[in-house]
């Protein structure tokens, strides 16, 4: 029997060793980065990331970049929760809603639910959502043009292409990532309608394995770009890239730097200045919900400074004229596949 | 399908299949044994931390595949240790590893990077064969070696003895225990060849992806065979690698090409299930001198 408690302490030993570990990685879970600035009731803004957490140098980190560049210009004080699973998002959200935060971003379109759930029910808040619709006035959900920017990448991919085949490797299957293939199909068909566009779904974004293989797939099958949407998953596109020597386009966030001779562009989502946008309405008191769009327009997609590195002068010229008739609006690129359908490429 | 693609096929199959047939010939050992592990998937995320981690701070990803069978080995004491010598049941002491190493892997990516989802990437690979990781290869040798361990040599009918009858083991003078540390060991051993195919480049929180349990799945479907098991594991790979391949050529929604695998490991499962035993002293605990 002396040895069953002894079983019974080691477990436990071992389960609050477990926690605190989880606790201890998370450490910075309700991390507030303002000074112990004496000034009075400074605005608290805050964000719940989803499960990538901080540090993912994707999404989150770029959401986050906007509210240390609001602390930075209009002094609020940022703070962040990071959400380790799906279940803690409405406890998240509505225990900054408890502390009165001023703002309360959701990032991801995993998230949107909870938002609305918690937007009910604290209808005098104001909150954010970072690729996700909820309507409600008092939620502001930020969109972006993925097909803008996607279409931009597939005009590049279509130019450069030696083989004729380029390809693209999503995460899941979502309305967002379809809005990317949407958009970068179309932009192949416009620069090159002769180029055949291989397309393939990983089905998660956390298994850089998968990615990996999808892409060594799609190069075998003589792909030589690939346009990679897969988050996490989207890392071994990229050291696929690598390994054949291809090339593949990046997203989100310039990612060249992950592999510098095989990264031909990034088509970059500028969640930064989109955050700090809605930061700044609460700031001048004049936060109203709705639909934010953020497109090539609005400087919230934007192609990878980096691009120029491998991309010579006449393909980015011609991508630049389509980009300034996308902003003016001569030719819209398809945001759903059903949209592409029907998309016939304008004449140049 | 042309040759060279034939062989694409082939390699990369293997490429696929290995992380699962090194975790599931590593458990065939375990269960022989009489400890059922369901840690493999804890332990192969802490290993596939490990191999990055000492890839990059040893400069050499051999020291790095090195370490990370050390820590697939600690781990897996650690199972021993609760499940062996305390008796703790089996599945509760997996079930809280699996939390552990979970938290352990995330705990020392923010002490060591400072980013707590993953690491940086990792320059130093293992050397390529055919266009896949040659470390892939090695399975084909060590599922014969582990069949020669487990069949045709004292220390594997020791182990099988323990699994079947403690007891009797017992009787006889056998170290019931320290084979069974043995077996357990083993198989965290051999989750750190599964980071090495795995995704040595770069550690990614979840980025196992519940391949551990798919090898303990392919360890029962093989009847707790060691070439069994590495055939159940191709099974799983190379259906997964038919999707990868073949997604972009087939016209329907890739939800449910994604679903082909695991659609076809059920179906097989199915199939298979009455011809299955386990071990029969699998999952319980020996105590010493008791009837």
């Amino acid at each position: 029997m002396r040895e069953k408690r002894v079983v019974v302490f080691f477990v436990s030993l071992l389960l609050i060793l477990a926690s605190g570990f989880m606790l201890f990685a998370g450490g910075k879970q309700e991390k507030t980065t303002g000074t112990s600035a004496p000034k009075e009731k400074k605005m608290v803004m805050a964000m719940v990331t989803n499960q990538s957490g901080l540090g993912d140098q994707a999404f989150n980190d770029a959401t986050w970049a906007g509210f240390k560049l609001a602390e930075k210009k209009l002094g609020i004080t940022p703070k962040v929760m990071e959400a380790r699973e799906q279940a803690q998002y409405v406890p998240y959200l509505s225990t900054l809603a408890e502390q009165k935060a001023d703002l309360i971003v959701g990032v991801g379109f995993m998230i949107q639910d909870a938002v609305k759930e918690v937007a009910e029910m604290y209808p005098d808040l104001h909150f954010g959502i970072v690729d996700g619709t909820v309507k409600l006035p008092n939620v502001a959900s930020l969109h972006f043009r993925e097909d803008q920017g996607a279409f931009l990448m597939g005009a590049i991919a279509a130019k450069m292409t030696k083989s004729g085949i380029v390809g693209f490797v999503g995460g899941m299957s979502t309305p967002i990532t379809n809005r990317f293939e949407a958009g970068y199909r179309a932009g192949v068909m416009t620069a090159n309608p002769k180029v055949k566009v291989l397309v393939s779904y990983a089905g998660t974004f956390a298994d850089p394995a998968k990615g990996e293989e999808m892409a060594m797939a799609e190069y075998n099958q003589g792909a030589d770009i690939v346009f990679q949407v897969a988050g996490q998953t989207g890392m071994g596109v990229i050291n696929a890239a690598k390994k054949v020597n291809k090339w593949a386009i990046g997203v989100d966030r310039d990612q060249n730097y992950l592999a510098p001779d095989n990264v031909l562009s990034s088509m970059v989502k500028r969640l930064d200045i989109a955050v700090f946008n809605a930061i700044k309405m609460v700031v001048d008191g004049k936060f109203k919900g709705g639909i934010y769009s953020y497109g090539l327009k609005e400087g919230g997609i934007e192609i990878a400074p980096t691009t120029s590195k491998h991309v010579p002068k006449e393909v980015l010229d011609y991508v630049n004229m389509l980009k300034d008739k996308i902003i003016a609006g001569e030719i819209t690129p398809p945001a759903t596949l059903k949209e592409l359908e029907s998309y016939k490429p304008p004449k140049i | 399908m042309g040759q060279s693609m034939f062989i694409f096929f082939l390699v990369k199959g293997l490429e696929i299949s290995a992380p699962i047939a090194f975790a599931a010939l590593g458990a065939v050992f375990s269960e022989r044994s009489g400890v059922v592990n369901i840690a493999l998937e804890g332990i192969m995320i802490v290993t596939s931390f490990t191999i990055v981690w000492a890839s990059i701070a040893l400069q050499s990803v051999w020291l790095g595949l090195f370490f990370a069978v050390i820590a697939g080995s600690f781990i897996a004491l650690i199972h021993a240790v609760v499940t062996v010598t305390f008796k703790v049941d089996q599945i509760v002491s997996g079930v809280a590893l699996n939390i552990f190493a979970f938290g352990l892997a995330r705990f020392l990516s923010q002490k060591v990077f400072g980013q707590e989802t993953q690491t940086p990437t990792n320059p130093y690979l293992f050397p390529q064969l055919l266009g896949v990781n040659s470390v892939a290869f090695w399975l084909i040798p060590i599922a014969i070696l582990a069949w020669f361990v487990l069949y045709r040599t004292v220390f594997g009918l020791r182990l099988r003895t323990v699994g079947e009858n403690p007891e009797a083991a017992d009787t006889l003078g056998l170290n019931v225990y320290g084979l069974r540390y043995t077996g357990v060991i083993i198989s965290g051993a051999m989750c750190g060849m599964s980071a090495a195919t795995l995704f040595p480049s770069q550690w990614i929180s979840g980025m196992t992806a519940g391949r551990g349990y798919i090898a303990l799945a392919a360890m029962i479907f093989g009847r707790w065979d060691p070439i069994g098991a590495v055939l159940a594991s191709l099974l799983f790979g190379y259906a997964d690698t038919f999707r990868i391949m073949f997604e972009t050529k087939i016209p329907i929604p890739s939800q449910f090409v994604q679903m082909f695998p695991y659609i076809l490991a059920v179906v097989v499962l199915a199939g298979m299930v009455g011809k299955a035993r386990a071990p029969a002293a699998d999952g319980k605990p020996y105590i010493k001198g008791e009837d």
